[in-house]
């Protein structure tokens, strides 16, 4: 079942057309990541997808519309979270930060505490739920941001380059807990990113560029396509690019996305 | 312009409840005119540390020398306008910043600040421009109506504009796409080499500092765990590992290499010098099997 369709998006800020006749279908509990250069139009589709911008009915999201009678409905169903939690913090403390959205819908307060003991050892935050948000580093802020979104259950998570100041190590650890997380609840993540190192996950990779879809297919076949990717200036993961270097030398036949394999099959 | 570190310890909340340590006895000797890189895991202390060097937070004990400028916690000696004038300061998103209309207005913007009756300011916005690569024809357009990259070499500009002798940059490759990244590297070795400018980049962005850095300092709970050269600092896997730092992906594929085949690559500066290696490397044992049959 498709939990978002577009049908024939057309937008455009002033004179510019940022999608023309733009069409994608989601499926309910994907991980899809969308990829592409800057000014490809990700963070325009986020806006549209969350009514920040008018799409006059051409997306609808659980089979409704997106416009401003099923605004509300909608909205309460989706997580967002954007590259920059400066602009996104309200409380003095991570976890009121958390309690924030569940308490203005008067969720009653001890099952708010449950859920915020559930979420903080889900992403590992039980360290730092007593410290105010503006004191953290830039990744645990993001990772506060998400935290913030999951307390609402969402069935469909948006992340726009959501993990852009975690570090390396940290970030392969929330990618594997997302996973997790999206195959046991069935959400469903529209996954933005420039960095295709961030999906490592995904169930589908969509790469768009000045807002047409030139890569649609499965994860990681689409890698065969890498020299697409590149030329629109996407950084392709370091495996992908070792793997197809050493193909033009005869050393190996196919992509490889772990090293480990890759190194046993160049010296087998 | 080098930047002397000495016992420098710092804390936020400093008698509070909720003290906490993000700078604990550092002593640091970062050279002039050389790049330098800090790194380290999420909440080291490497944020903190640039706004040390920065001057917008004094340390709790210890001293700082950034050039001629001594930077303590007790009240400084010197104008602070002069400082900021020889250190620039590029935040993370700095084009977020952005609010004229033109680029030229944008970047003359910064230099007004030092000086509001400046006379000569269009031509040092021209020179701030050109220093990022960007011709002319960029002074009339809008800031918003550049790429990602675009804006952020005209965020740096306009920092450029009071030419720094110092500038610190806080993951300055951030958001960007490749190409636009690429670019930005250019820029930083070329305002090393042609400029004579020392820089320092905080940055979990390993890949690219491997490329472009000549000095390296790894941080661990707000303590320097290495510090020198990037051949030395990386080489050391283990140790990277250990306290969770960043390892390069060619640095990575070397260590991996000789774990499984226990084939030393030496060092490789890059992807096609890895891929040159390790096609040498299998041809010479191609060889040597041919030549024992």
């Amino acid at each position: 079942m498709n939990i978002i369709e577009i049908n024939n998006l057309t937008f455009r800020y002033k004179n510019r057309f940022i999608y023309d006749n733009f069409n994608l279908n989601i499926k309910r509990g994907t991980w899809v990541t969308i990829a592409g250069p800057n000014g490809a139009g990700k963070t325009t589709l986020v806006k549209l997808l969350a009514g920040l911008e008018k799409s006059y009915s051409s997306i609808s999201i659980f089979g409704k519309p997106v416009n401003k009678k099923n605004m509300y409905e909608i909205r309460k169903e989706i997580g967002f979270v954007f590259d920059n939690p400066d602009n996104f913090f309200a409380c003095e403390t991570v976890a009121d930060e958390l309690a924030f959205s569940l308490e203005n819908m008067a969720v009653y307060p001890p099952t708010i505490k449950k859920k915020i003991r559930e979420i903080s050892s889900l992403l590992e935050l039980d360290d730092i739920l007593n410290e105010n948000p503006y004191d953290l580093s830039g990744g645990e802020k993001q990772k506060v941001a998400l935290a913030c979104a999951l307390m609402l259950e969402p069935r469909i998570l948006v992340l726009d380059e959501a993990l852009i100041m975690v570090d390396v190590k940290q970030k392969a650890r929330l990618l594997e807990i997302l996973k997790k997380y999206n195959k046991e609840k069935r959400v469903t993540i529209i996954f933005l990113t420039h960095d295709l190192k961030e999906t490592l996950y995904s169930d589908r990779l969509i790469v768009l560029n000045k807002g047409k879809i030139i890569i649609d297919g499965p994860y990681p076949k689409v890698f065969d396509e890498e020299r697409v990717m590149r030329k629109i200036g996407l950084e392709v993961p370091f495996e992908v690019e070792l793997s197809q270097k050493l193909r033009v030398y005869g050393l190996v036949d196919e992509i490889y996305l772990d090293l480990e394999r890759l190194v046993d099959n160049v010296w087998k | 312009m080098e930047v002397i570190f000495k016992n420098v310890s710092f804390s936020y909340n400093l008698g509070m409840s909720n003290e906490k340590k993000a700078i604990d006895n550092v002593s640091v000797f970062l050279q002039g005119n050389l790049i330098h890189g800090i790194i380290g895991p999420i909440g080291s202390g490497k944020s903190t540390m640039l706004e040390l060097m920065n001057g917008i937070t004094k340390p709790t004990s210890g001293e700082i020398v950034v050039g001629n400028y001594e930077l303590t916690n007790t009240k400084s000696n010197f104008n602070f306008n002069d400082f900021r004038y020889d250190v620039g300061l590029v935040y993370q998103f700095p084009e977020k910043q952005f609010f004229c209309s033109t680029v030229e207005e944008e970047i003359a913007f910064s230099g007004k600040v030092f000086n509001p009756k400046d006379k000569s300011i269009k031509n040092k916005v021209k020179k701030a421009l050109k220093m990022v690569g960007l011709d002319d024809s960029y002074v009339k357009r809008s800031p918003f109506s550049l790429n990602g990259g675009e804006r952020r070499l005209v965020a740096i500009a306009s920092i450029l504009i009071s030419n720094p002798k110092l500038l610190i940059m806080d993951e300055p490759t951030i958001g960007l796409d490749n190409n636009s990244k690429k670019r930005l590297m250019e820029l930083i070795k070329n305002l090393k080499t042609r400029y004579m400018k020392t820089i320092i980049i905080v940055t979990h962005d390993v890949d690219m500092l491997y490329e472009i850095v000549d000095d390296v300092v790894v941080l661990n709970n707000g303590r320097v765990i290495k510090h020198g050269n990037k051949k030395e600092v990386f080489s050391d896997v283990q140790l990277l590992d250990k306290y969770g730092a960043p390892v390069p992906s060619v640095i990575r594929a070397c260590s991996i290499i000789k774990e499984r085949t226990n084939i030393n690559l030496g060092h490789v500066k890059n992807l096609n010098n890895l891929v040159r290696t390790i096609a040498n490397k299998c041809i010479d044992k191609k060889m040597v099997v041919a030549n024992e049959k």
